[in-house]
């Protein structure tokens, strides 16, 4: 196993910059899940690191080994395509053993890992069939059994549920997820879905315009985003902004948050990192279940119309108009409110997250 | 987009093998090159070649002279460039409406259809020299057309259709062989060019209230520019070239300009007139080709 | 894909049986009769004259003259087609001309499909000049190069060869070749060689582990039509051959001199293999004018 390690990688497509200056290091059996919306340079690092890109500047290290100049093939990486690009000329047990035919493997072994692999994907059924027999869930399963048959120090995946139906992307996601623990490869996963990441990852680093953004655990990504791109690329609905400004009014150390005619008083805890930000203009962040509806007008709570009612089955989905700022609120189905009523927000201000008004990026650490 | 900043010093010399070969800058390269190379050497040499002869006397001078000279001894001169061009005008639309037509039809994905397309393509594979010879075993004084308009009772006796006297009849004899024979080549690009316009601009159109045909003037048609320019283009090219068809049904009674460069080298020997038939033809479908170019314009916008 | 039909068939079911193809209305019933008399009247016009040409060239001699001619023939008859295969030079220039074709295939296809693959795999300067060169060289009239080669030619001593003859045939089949090629290779996903890569392939043992073996139909399909554009040739083998003539340059030298019979089952003759091989590749007759797809 090995760890995984990107130094200033740049990536040019002639005036376009796919990969610019990325530096980032995944450990050792890490999961990592590269998201970012399409054309965010997240693919075309993933082939940096599995060899299929030449980058135009920075090196690449797998373990202690710069990789930076070998050709794939002696990278020692698997890689699984979004296409699953399983060989249409060979049967299953042929394109699982492609690899290890390659490496010249002797064949009692090839055979005992190919059965090993196709057992631990439950497919040993299918070893004999050809992939135009397959089910896309198959085929999925046949890439993937390729790829970790030869037991790489890094497993790559570009998109790999990305083809598959709704109902089967759940099943296989919970299985790739059982997969990494069994096997241990240092993972890197590519994705545009940010469930699949939130769900996946032991981190995740979100790409934008081919500069990784954040680096964190699914959890901190989500609860504290490092700037208002993160906060409105994850998460469903995304993340509500709205300008505000921090305030000061009494003396005694404690902060407000003017926002959409009112004021919300501050928890003490983010004084510290506010203090040099009163009087200025700030973004506030909420996600939509840190805001409670009210029907009746309370303290600190702001006056809102409601736009949209979208039950989503498990919630109801609120779009409100609040100081000519529109938010997304998530409620409870037992909450009943039409559209043009006019209801009360609460925001849970441990919840609120702060960002520069002009360079978006987070006020908190 | 980010500006591109020059990144710093992390490049290391690799292996000469793979600086040549191995990089994806290079290796397109090296993979086109033989074709380049054989494109100048069996197209580039060749025309400067015929230019260069068609363009200068005996003695290696640059000279215009050629042209008349070639008008005063060739008393076909001016026939063949009238019959040609009167052939490539008729058989040309001609070929251009038949093709859309039968397209239309195919497009129309009735049972059988690929069957049918199948079917009207096979002249593709046929030569122009067989084709003339097919219809010459038609057309022949106890051929198939006088036999049927004998049965017909049209006739008492055996017609000469393929005879010197009658250049008209032996023109419509080459038309129909050659309409015959090279609509398919038309067929098929309009067909592929059919293919690729997406059904759902013609059922947005029939939502919208249009009828049959004007879903065929105002979004088939202009949609499928670009492959009618690419047929004609084609096809226009190839008709100035008309030659064996022509040699097959009517000898040298009807002289055209390819047949004429062929009969210039075979039986006089004379390179230079040769070459000269062989820039006229060229300069008519370049002339044609830009002619089309500039007419049926795709603009770069409209393109998909 | 039946199967769960067929095994549900056996146990009764609640759903009512199909009612059958809907009853067509007299409008529409006249439309498809309209269609289909219009698509039989086309395809015996396409038909009709190989079908003449086939009775006639196994027509016996003696009825070959009969005034008016009857559709069918008294009975079948090989002795024109005998007669014209064995007149003096037909054998040769047959054997000839299958010479030129093969060696045609084999220059173009070497030459065409690196190119095919370069178009197909790569994105780079140059690419879309190069494609428009390709297509420049279609335009380009057959007189004007053969005439000027055989000069050439005779300075390289390959005058009245058959390689010479292959040579020009090649440039004539090249610019639809890569065509072909370009296409061929595009269908075969570029991830299925990248994954070969990472499994340890170089990229030539990639592409000939994967792509070639996944290419190979697309890949005769080229060879057998650059074998028809060579077959079918008549100009330039007719002004770059004396002795050595293929079979159509020596049907076309020897026309005027030659009965009728000759005539007729020559055209036939040469139509016969162009049939085949356009059948084995109808496939690709329409994809090879859909512009060349860009992977893009």
């Amino acid at each position: 196993m090995a760890e995984i390690r990107l130094e200033n990688v740049w990536k040019v497509f002639g005036k376009v910059v796919a990969v610019k200056d990325v530096s980032l290091t995944i450990e050792d059996g890490e999961f990592l899940v590269l998201l970012g919306p399409s054309g965010c340079g997240k693919t075309t690092t993933l082939r940096c690191i599995a060899g299929l890109e030449r980058v135009d500047g920075g090196r690449i290290f797998i373990g202690d080994r710069d990789v930076t100049e070998l050709p794939p093939g002696k990278r020692g990486i698997g890689m699984v395509f979004q296409s699953y690009a399983v060989f249409p000329h060979m049967r299953v047990f042929d394109n699982i053993a492609f690899g290890l035919k390659m490496q010249r493997v002797p064949r009692s072994e090839i055979k005992r890992r190919v059965q090993a692999a196709a057992e631990l994907l439950h497919i040993e059924d299918l070893l004999q069939r050809y992939p135009a027999q397959l089910s896309g869930g198959q085929r999925q399963r046949v890439a993937v059994a390729r790829a970790i048959v030869l037991e790489p120090e890094v497993l790559l995946m570009d998109e790999p549920l990305s083809n598959l139906d709704a109902l089967i992307r759940l099943q296989v996601r919970a299985e790739l997820k059982r997969l990494h623990k069994q096997i241990g490869s240092t993972t890197v996963y590519v994705t545009h879905d940010q469930v699949e990441a939130l769900s996946l990852g032991d981190r995740i680093a979100v790409m934008k315009d081919g500069e990784i953004v954040q680096v964190d655990d699914p959890t901190t990504v989500y609860e504290n985003p490092a700037d208002v791109f993160v906060g409105g690329f994850i998460g469903n609905p995304p993340m509500n902004f709205l300008p505000g400004e921090i305030a000061a009014p009494k003396k005694d150390g404690f902060l407000v948050l003017r926002a959409a005619g009112h004021e919300i008083p501050l928890p003490e805890e983010f004084v510290p990192a506010l203090q040099d930000h009163v009087g200025k203009p700030v973004t506030v962040g909420i996600r939509a279940e840190h805001i409670e509806v009210v029907p009746e007008p309370t303290e600190g709570a702001l006056p809102a119309q409601v736009l949209v009612v979208e039950p989503l089955g498990s919630h109801l989905l609120l779009t409100l108009e609040v100081g000519g700022e529109t938010l997304k609120v998530m409620v409870d189905t037992d909450l009943r409110v039409e559209p043009n009523a006019e209801v009360w927000l609460r925001f849970d201000p441990a919840k609120i997250r702060f960002m520069d008004r002009e360079t978006g990026k987070a006020l908190l650490p | 987009m980010a500006p591109v900043e020059a990144p710093v010093g992390t490049h290391r010399p690799r292996p000469l093998r793979q600086r040549i070969l191995g990089t994806d800058t290079l290796l397109p390269y090296w993979l086109l090159l033989p074709s380049v190379l054989y494109l100048v050497l069996f197209f580039v040499i060749p025309l400067s070649q015929a230019i260069v002869v068609a363009f200068q006397d005996g003695a290696g001078n640059w000279t215009l002279e050629n042209f008349p000279k070639l008008r005063r001894w060739d008393f076909n001169f001016l026939p063949a460039l009238k019959w040609t061009f009167l052939l490539a005008l008729v058989i040309v639309p001609l070929q251009l409406v038949t093709a859309l037509l039968i397209a239309l039809l195919v497009n129309t994905r009735f049972r059988g259809s690929q069957l049918f397309l199948y079917v009207c393509a096979v002249p593709l594979g046929l030569s122009d020299l067989a084709a003339g010879l097919i219809w010459y075993g038609i057309f022949a004084d106890r051929g198939f057309l006088n036999s049927l308009l004998y049965t017909l009772g049209l006739i008492d006796a055996p017609i000469t259709i393929l005879t010197p006297d009658e250049r008209w009849w032996l023109f419509g004899a080459v038309v129909v062989a050659e309409h015959w024979r090279a609509t398919a080549i038309v067929l098929v690009v309009l067909v592929a060019g059919l293919q690729m316009i997406s059904k759902d601009y013609l059922e947005s159109a029939e939502v919208l209230g249009a009828n049959r045909w004007q879903r065929l003037w105002y979004v088939v048609l202009p949609l499928l520019r670009p492959s009618l320019q690419a047929a004609l283009i084609i096809r226009t090219i190839f008709a100035f070239e008309i030659f064996a068809v022509v040699l097959a049904l009517a000898g040298d009674f009807l002289p055209v300009l390819a047949e004429r460069a062929y009969n210039w080298y075979f039986f006089r020997q004379n390179l230079r007139f040769a070459s000269v038939y062989a820039v006229i033809i060229l300069a008519i479908s370049l002339i044609f080709t830009v002619l089309y170019l500039v007419f049926l314009r795709v603009r770069e916008e409209e393109r998909r | 894909m039946t199967s769960p039909s067929s095994r549900s068939a056996s146990r009764p079911s609640p759903i009512p049986p199909y009612p059958g193809r809907r009853r067509l209305t007299p409008r529409e019933r006249r439309h498809r009769f309209l269609l289909y008399m219009a698509v039989v009247t086309i395809a015996s016009w396409v038909l009709l004259p190989i079908f003449l040409i086939a009775v006639l060239s196994f027509t016996p001699r003696e009825e070959f003259f009969n005034w008016p001619k009857p559709l069918i023939p008294s009975r079948f008859s090989i002795e024109t087609m005998a007669f014209f295969v064995k007149s003096y030079g037909v054998l040769q220039s047959t054997l000839n001309s299958v010479w030129v074709a093969l060696l045609t295939i084999g220059i173009t296809l070497a030459i065409a499909a690196p190119a095919g693959y370069a178009l197909s795999r790569f994105v780079f300067r140059g690419r879309e000049a190069f494609r428009l060169g390709i297509l420049i060289t279609r335009m380009f009239p057959t007189a004007l190069l053969a005439v000027p080669l055989i000069v050439l030619y005779y300075r390289l001593g390959i005058y009245d060869s058959l390689l010479g003859v292959a040579f020009i045939h090649a440039a004539m089949a090249l610019p639809f070749a890569v065509l072909i090629t370009t296409s061929v290779f595009v269908g075969v996903s570029r991830e299925l060689e990248e994954v070969a890569m990472t499994l340890g392939c170089s990229r030539l043992g990639a592409f000939a582990r994967v792509t070639l073996p996944l290419a190979l139909p697309g890949l005769a399909a080229a060879a057998m039509f650059t074998f028809v554009i060579s077959w079918n040739e008549v100009f330039a083998a007719t002004v770059l051959t004396t002795t050595n003539r293929t079979l159509p340059a020596q049907v076309l030298t020897n026309l005027q001199a030659s009965p009728p019979f000759f005539r007729v089952a020559g055209g036939f003759f040469m139509t016969v293999p162009a049939l085949l091989f356009i059948f084995l590749i109808r496939r690709y007759l329409i994809q090879m004018w859909g512009g060349t797809p860009s992977e893009r």
